[in-house]
């Protein structure tokens, strides 16, 4: 049986590589299928979530952020480059989002300590089920939004200092003391 | 992958399943509400032009929740002196309606009529031929002259009393539910659990799609099938939901935060109450999509004109605001403030055109032609 690649359904590449399938998934969702969109959110809307919460520590702006970020990739994406994968270019997406939701409570913070209610506070993070995550979650922000983005959401110190606006050496830096300070958390 | 890599990629962050079970119907809406690429190359321009605007709009208003705070605090302050309304004068004309223990007022271009004894809320049917009245558990509706016309009771108080917008039936919440009854009385029947906010009827092409709120759950259901259209979660119980004139975008006000939604119920935009303070009421006006946003900041009140992404902060009121309405041609705002009406022309583009303000009679309700 001869198959459309561009007319396939996701489900006929189920035991393709997975860059194959994600190829396929990007066409779907531009035809406009939803089963494309499922397959999408499903394989990398959590990662985005997990890395807006540990960049902002915050659930509500959390999902506000990886929710805006996925639709707005879906929006955006007649204009996606279909030879490069989907999920770094919905990573990228949603740390800006993120990045900027973290500077613009930094800002905010000086002005009135309201939203510092709606961080969670240092007992919760310790207790949550997951002792890497929670150890991530403790460090500072200038430690952890470069942990973050290095090895959950895989960007290059490069990349990092870029989203950052900061030179690189600085982000080497703070990933260095990062990756110490979760060490000695760890052991 | 490094092995701490390895570990964040399978940790499961707080709250990730629950965003993740509110998020996925809602980007499978979105996409069921685009046309496909090759059904829009079929039908070029006519289908794309449509398409392009709502992305364009949901790219303007999906911005990062630091970029909304900043543009929510403007510099372009108005604060007039409000100038009193002579006493047989209503700018804006039509009628509006305040009730209280006072009782029911109408006032017109000839001055304010009590027209009905002590209720709690009211509302003109569309075309301003009746008016629905709450007192306690009762739901009554009056003439413009007070005879009146037909009441029903409950159990539990009934509140939030809504005409659909032909004026076939009225939706009211009362015990937890949310009731309708048709506009000459008959056929009470619940609809739905709901609670909190005020019901809205969708302005869309059938009238019969009704918004509610049942917890934190913003609902949209079809009063004929009973068919729940969708369900979106917002993170707190809305005040209030006020749909845009062409039906496509809702308001949804919660205390620390706003969310628009589209008409299958995708969150567009969500923005955060700057810190100190609290959203207290809004609306999208008659026509178009600006919309207008009360804020409160201890005892005094803000009042935000909003036009897509730009928004000026143009009054500040010395006073809680308990209510807003738009006039029947969308060109005049009234605010409640304690025992007073404010009546402002809102200008979306420059500010504020006119304050005036008269004594309420009571707490600020409707206005009818």
């Amino acid at each position: 049986m001869v198959v459309d690649a561009d007319t396939a359904p996701v489900v006929l590449l189920r035991n393709a590589p997975r860059s194959w399938r994600e190829r396929g998934a990007v066409r779907a969702a531009l035809r406009g299928d939803a089963a494309g969109v499922d397959w999408l959110f499903r394989e990398h809307w959590p990662a985005a979530y997990r890395a807006a919460w540990l960049i902002v520590r915050d659930e509500a702006a959390a999902e506000d952020i990886a929710q805006e970020g996925f639709l707005a990739a879906l929006g955006a994406l007649e204009r996606f480059d279909r030879a490069r994968p989907f999920g770094p270019w919905l990573r990228r997406i949603v740390a800006r989002r993120a990045i900027d939701a973290a500077r613009a409570r930094a800002v905010r913070r000086e002005v009135g300590a309201e939203p510092l209610n709606a961080l969670p506070a240092r007992e919760e993070l310790a207790g949550l089920p997951d002792d890497v995550l929670a150890a991530v979650a403790l460090l500072p922000d200038e430690q952890r939004i470069p942990i973050a983005l290095r090895h959950l959401l895989g960007f290059t110190p490069g990349e990092i200092a870029e989203l950052l606006d900061l030179p690189r050496g600085t982000v080497n830096s703070r990933l260095r003391r990062g990756l110490d300070a979760l060490s000695e958390a760890l052991t | 992958m490094s092995d701490l890599g390895r570990r964040l990629r399978h940790a499961r962050a707080p709250g990730e399943e629950a965003a993740f079970r509110r998020a996925h119907p809602l980007a499978l809406a979105l996409v069921r509400a685009a046309p496909s690429r090759r059904r829009r190359r079929r039908r070029a321009l006519r289908m794309l032009a449509p398409v392009l605007a709502a992305l364009l709009v949901a790219g303007l208003l999906l911005t990062s929740a630091g970029a909304d705070v900043r543009s929510w605090i403007s510099d372009a302050v108005t604060t007039s002196k409000p100038e009193p309304v002579r006493p047989q004068t209503l700018p804006g004309g039509g009628r509006l309606l305040t009730a209280g223990r006072d009782g029911l007022f109408v006032r017109t271009a000839q001055g304010p009529h009590r027209i009905f004894g002590d209720v709690g809320e009211a509302a003109w049917s569309p075309r301003g031929l009746f008016v629905a009245v709450t007192r306690g558990i009762e739901l009554i509706v009056v003439s413009p002259r007070g005879e009146r016309r037909w009441s029903l009771h409950h159990r539990a108080p009934i509140r939030h009393p809504a005409w659909a917008p032909i004026g076939y039936q009225i939706a009211y919440l009362s015990g937890g539910g949310v009731h309708l009854v048709d506009g000459d009385g008959s056929d009470d029947a619940r609809l739905a659990a709901a609670d909190g906010a005020a019901p809205v009827w969708r302005p869309a092409r059938s009238h019969s799609q009704l918004t509610y709120a049942r917890g934190r759950t913003v609902v949209l259901s079809d009063t004929i099938d009973r068919r729940v259209l969708f369900a979106t979660r917002a993170a707190r119980r809305p005040l209030a939901l006020s749909w845009s004139a062409d039906g496509k975008r809702l308001l949804v006000l919660e205390r620390d935060r706003i969310q628009l939604l589209n008409q299958f119920g995708a969150r567009l935009h969500t923005s955060h109450a700057p810190a100190g303070t609290h959203n207290v009421t809004g609306m999208f006006a008659r026509t178009g999509r600006d919309w207008t946003l009360v804020r409160g900041q201890g005892a005094s009140s803000r009042l935000l004109l909003v036009n897509g992404q730009d928004t000026v902060k143009v009054l500040e009121l010395a006073g809680r605001v308990d209510g807003v309405t738009y006039s029947p041609r969308g060109d005049w705002l009234a605010l409640g403030v304690g025992r007073s009406v404010w009546l402002v022309r809102p200008g979306y583009h420059a500010g504020l055109r006119g304050v005036h303000t008269m004594p309420a009679h009571g707490r600020l309700m409707d206005w009818a032609p």
